[in-house]
């Protein structure tokens, strides 16, 4: 699959995955790479990007004597920025869905 | 491709993209490899399901972009602002090395004069040589200090402007140089032998003084020798 394609959807999984729980960066990567075909960096840049909208924030973790390990969380402006989106994009998949024949009960 | 040829180039390619806070970015992807490796696997493998430092180096430079753009008018005239403050701040630093430089000429210049007994243009008051020859020696112990602070408060002058030039490069570019610090480096050997000679250069200057002062008290039979030998008449 195209790799722009999949690029916009990432920034969407991140916020799914931040609303549920915060995480670290290879966790966030590992999850998604798991799911969806992409190297596990291209996770990184659109966590910075989310970053620097506000959608997300990080803090260190000092955690059993190891270096600290940065974690990410969702704000405010992230979950509601999630909310809206994800309604749009589900409602989005279901028309494509529906347009390409996937359903035929509709 | 093993790891440390992934942060080589990774590296490489941030600072190529004018990509700014690289050391962050370097240490998220250090956590990245210690998780895998944790997990038991290669270090060649995590490379190879990492994605190539190009693409991970071009996306984090296209996601800075729109932030470099906003607010760069602002900071341009903040920086010229700046600029021209700054700019008479090191004028003054730079006219104080000067004068402290010829500052320690003149006192090596008086002091060779004072010891030679020789008088220009009757600059110095008339006293006995065994005076003149004390505080010439004082001078030289003068000149050697005065010397030293020139050569200290020049490079310090010289480091700073140094610093300051990399902050206003690193303004225009994302932080992607590291910053200087702002005390010059001097080796350890010539910084303990500058020491010591100001050390010396110090014990001189009072040394000489004061015994100046008293051989000359002696001499004139006077606490104020300079009334006796009409000094400031």
């Amino acid at each position: 699959m195209n790799i722009q394609y999949k690029k916009g959807v990432i920034e969407l999984c991140i916020l799914a995955a931040l609303s549920k729980m915060d995480m670290y960066g290879y966790e966030l990567s590992t999850n998604i790479s798991k799911e969806i075909d992409i190297s596990d960096g291209t996770v990184y840049p659109i966590l910075r990007k989310l970053k620097s909208d506000g959608l997300v924030t990080t803090f260190l973790s000092e955690f059993s004597g190891g270096p600290p390990r940065k974690y990410y969380s969702i704000t405010e402006v992230g979950k509601t920025k999630y909310q809206v989106e994800s309604k749009e994009w589900l409602d989005f998949s279901n028309t494509i869905h529906r347009m390409l024949g996937g359903d035929k009960n509709e | 491709m093993n790891k440390e040829t992934f942060f080589t180039e990774l590296n490489k390619e941030l600072v190529k993209n004018k990509v700014s806070d690289i050391d962050e970015i370097l240490a998220e992807f250090e956590e990245h490899f210690a998780y895998k490796i944790d997990e038991g696997k290669t270090e060649e493998e995590v490379v190879k399901k990492i994605g190539n430092p190009v693409d991970i180096a071009k996306d984090y430079a296209n996601q800075a972009k729109p932030a470099k753009q906003s607010g760069s008018l602002v900071v341009k005239i903040g920086l010229v602002i700046s600029d021209f403050f700054v700019f008479f701040m090191f004028l003054i630093m730079w006219a104080s090395v000067f004068v402290l430089g010829v500052f320690a000429i003149t006192s090596l210049a008086l002091g060779a004069l004072l010891v030679v007994n020789g008088n220009i243009a009757s600059l110095i008051p008339s006293m006995p040589y065994v005076s003149s020859l004390i505080f010439g020696i004082s001078f030289f112990g003068l000149s050697v200090v005065s010397g030293i602070g020139t050569i200290y408060l020049y490079l310090y002058v010289k480091q700073w402007q140094k610093a300051y030039f990399r902050w206003h490069k690193n303004i225009l570019n994302n932080n992607i140089y590291p910053s200087l610090s702002k005390h010059p480096k001097l080796a350890k050997k010539k910084q303990s032998r500058l020491k010591l000679l100001n050390m010396i250069g110090i014990i001189i200057f009072v040394g000489a003084f004061i015994i100046g002062y008293i051989v000359s008290a002696i001499i004139a039979n006077s606490g104020g020798f300079w009334h006796v030998w009409e000094w400031f008449i």
